[in-house]
């Protein structure tokens, strides 16, 4: 295996500005700056196209490019001997660079003139050292090591809330990540929600994100891992939502009532990852972080090929577990407490939930909801399958990808954070009970 | 310009020896008389900010086999009338680049201010190597200073500054040429555009 683009991944970040040079078809040089070069694979890198240019108008005459590109750390600089090969408007590394484009241009003042026209893809033929001196390298925390620990942590987790409390946990133990939540698509192309999160201070379990909102409406829509190094106001989602806010008061009311967004209002790193298991998009791993280039190249590798797991670990962990039947009979539920009731509302609009006056969660989540405590109010029953929750067609779930069990672990937090003595317990896979300890009342509002 | 060899070759060709003697550039180099300009392709202003030590100056050149060629210069000088620009390479770490330069002479340089962004690019077809001028070395090794400080504002530690462009760690040698043209690099839609043009 001889050293390709993946030795000098580190050299493209965008912290030095990289330099390419061209010649036209009769000879003459250019020389320009980039704004942009980003690793594709081992023997290729794409180069931002923003203006048709010099640059342009030569490598679609006389295809050969080098760029001098340089170190962040050590200063080493390296020539790379590059060859036109063809340019992209869409797709992956496309909507990559686009993201990563508006980050360096946010950090350098040049949102108004930088925008991605398309990317130019360029085989790398040759990759030349400068000769000179080079800075020490001060020794990082290897990353392998940091992955394998967090995937043999995760492949313990039976069911799915442990996983995604797993993943977080081993996430900030293994690679100092402080910041870190799990979003999980509600409805296809509609919204997420969040389903586990730390580092923040309100859990903003059960908070809607919009889908098409920043680095992670571009992981989710594009299914790439979206890496930002620099502050970056249109990626961050938490300041698009209240810029959205600010605008609509529709959207504002709403914010109000329900679960604000966890997440850095000015975060400088950001790092987005699909979960994503055969075709399907789950949801997105977000990660963030106050500093600047606090994700690497190797953290991206590592995240990707760790949400790899945690996505096929959702799908298993989701899977329904009809053909056995429950060892005990299912349980009624224990006789009424005394003491004032707890009224439940359902506004049957969009399906939110009250406890009291206080909102617990609605959309789909909420129809679930509603279910459960009809059953236990009428039927006095409190175990549960997901099987029948997939079968009910009024709950709204999607056909594909229902994500039945991320709803019911975001019921399951929310629930314990009201803390109004009514819980939802995990009984099996597949198999849940919902733990009542006083007098529950249903009240159904248009 | 300082002529050292003073011979003069066929057809009025001068003939240069150029650098330390020891050095592998202590050669002759045939070379043409350089064409300098009447008109200068940028003004006393710019040529304020283009020698200053605020700046990046990248270099580059073709090959025979008409393939780009890169490298980057220890700042400039530029004449008092404009018309000639000095830029500074180490001999080692751009071999290729200087090759290519005496062989076909075509050069292009831009010239970036890191703090404005703004940045222009000059080009040329008489790149000719000549000899470092007395104060040279002293104007390398306080371009080099000046730049670690600018890049340390923007958080750049000096010593990193100091490891990519190490004016000991090479011999450096001298590269005059004119440009006959000179365009605004600014970043924007509008690089590109034409500042002054020799007809």
């Amino acid at each position: 295996m001889t050293a390709g683009a993946d030795s000098i991944r580190e050299c493209l970040e965008g912290v030095v500005p990289s330099v390419v040079a061209t010649c036209s078809a009769e000879g003459v040089p250019n020389v320009c700056y980039l704004s942009q070069i980003e690793y594709v694979d081992a023997e290729h890198v794409a180069l931002s196209f923003q203006f048709f240019n010099k640059t342009r108008a030569n490598v679609l005459a006389n295809p050969y490019a080098v760029a001098m590109v340089v170190e962040p750390e050590t200063a080493a600089a390296y020539r790379l001997h590059l060859h036109y090969l063809r340019t992209e408007t869409s797709g992956p590394v496309f909507e990559r660079m686009k993201a990563k484009l508006a980050s360096i241009a946010s950090a350098t003042g040049m949102s108004a003139v930088f925008r991605l026209q398309g990317s130019d893809i360029y085989r790398v033929d040759r990759i030349e050292r400068a000769p000179g001196r080079e800075r020490v390298r001060v020794p990082r925390r290897a990353r392998l090591p940091a992955l394998r620990a967090c995937s043999d942590a995760l492949s313990r987790a039976n069911d799915l809330d442990a996983l995604f409390q797993t993943l977080l946990a081993s996430l900030a133990e293994h690679f100092g990540i402080q910041h870190a939540m799990v979003l999980v698509l509600d409805q296809p192309g509609e919204r997420f929600f969040a389903v586990a999160s730390r580092g923040y201070g309100n859990s903003g379990i059960g908070a809607e994100i919009p889908v098409g909102m920043g680095a992670v409406g571009i992981a989710a829509a594009r299914k790439v891992a979206v890496r930002v190094a620099f502050a970056n106001a249109e990626y961050a989602y938490v300041r698009a939502i209240r810029d959205r806010a600010a605008q609509d008061p529709a959207w504002a009311r709403r914010l109000e009532n329900e679960i604000p967004a966890p997440g850095l209002l000015n975060p400088h790193s950001q790092l987005a990852v699909p979960l994503e298991v055969g075709d399907a998009v789950l949801g997105v791993l977000y990660v963030e972080s106050a500093e600047i280039l606090r994700f690497t190249y190797e953290d991206e590798d590592a995240l990707v090929a760790l949400c790899r797991q945690v996505a096929l670990a959702m799908r298993v962990l989701d899977a329904d577990e009809d053909r056995v039947p429950p060892r005990n009979p299912p349980l009624l539920a224990p006789s009424e407490s005394a003491g004032p009731a707890l009224v439940i509302k359902h506004f049957a609009s969009n399906d939110s939930i009250f406890l009291g006056d206080d909102y617990l969660i609605k959309g789909v989540a909420g129809a679930i909801f509603r279910k459960l405590v009809r059953a236990f109010v009428n039927e006095r029953r409190c175990d549960f399958v997901n099987r029948e929750l997939r079968l009910d067609k009024g709950l709204g779930l999607p056909e594909l990808a229902d994500n039945l069990e991320s709803r019911l672990v975001l019921l399951q937090r929310r629930l314990a954070e009201r803390d109004q003595g009514v819980r939802l317990e995990k009984t099996g896979r597949g198999r849940f009970r919902l733990s009542v300890e006083r007098r529950l009342e249903l009240v159904e509002l248009p | 310009m300082e002529r050292l060899g003073g011979l003069i070759g066929p057809s009025g060709w001068e003939i240069q020896t150029v650098g330390a003697q020891s050095s592998p550039y202590a050669m002759a180099w045939l070379r043409y008389p350089v064409p300098m300009t009447a008109v200068p392709a940028f003004d006393a202003a710019q040529a304020t900010w283009m020698q200053s030590g605020c700046v990046s100056v990248m270099v580059a050149s073709r090959t025979d086999a008409n393939r780009p060629v890169i490298g980057a210069s220890f700042g400039c000088r530029i004449s008092a009338d404009r018309c000639g620009v000095t830029i500074f390479l180490g001999a080692a770490t751009n071999s290729e680049l200087i090759a290519s330069m005496q062989s076909q002479r075509a050069i292009a340089v831009v010239i970036t201010e890191s703090a404005t962004t703004r940045s222009i690019q000059l080009k040329a077809s008489d790149a000719a190597l000549v000899a470092l001028a007395p104060g040279d070395q002293e104007r390398v090794r306080a371009y080099v200073g000046a730049l670690a400080q600018t890049w340390a504002l923007a958080g750049q530690p000096i010593d990193w500054t100091q490891t990519l462009l190490d004016p000991d760690a090479d011999e450096i040698i001298a590269v005059q040429f004119s440009p006959y043209i000179a365009f605004d690099q600014a970043p924007g839609p509008g690089a590109g555009t034409v500042l002054s043009e020799r007809t």
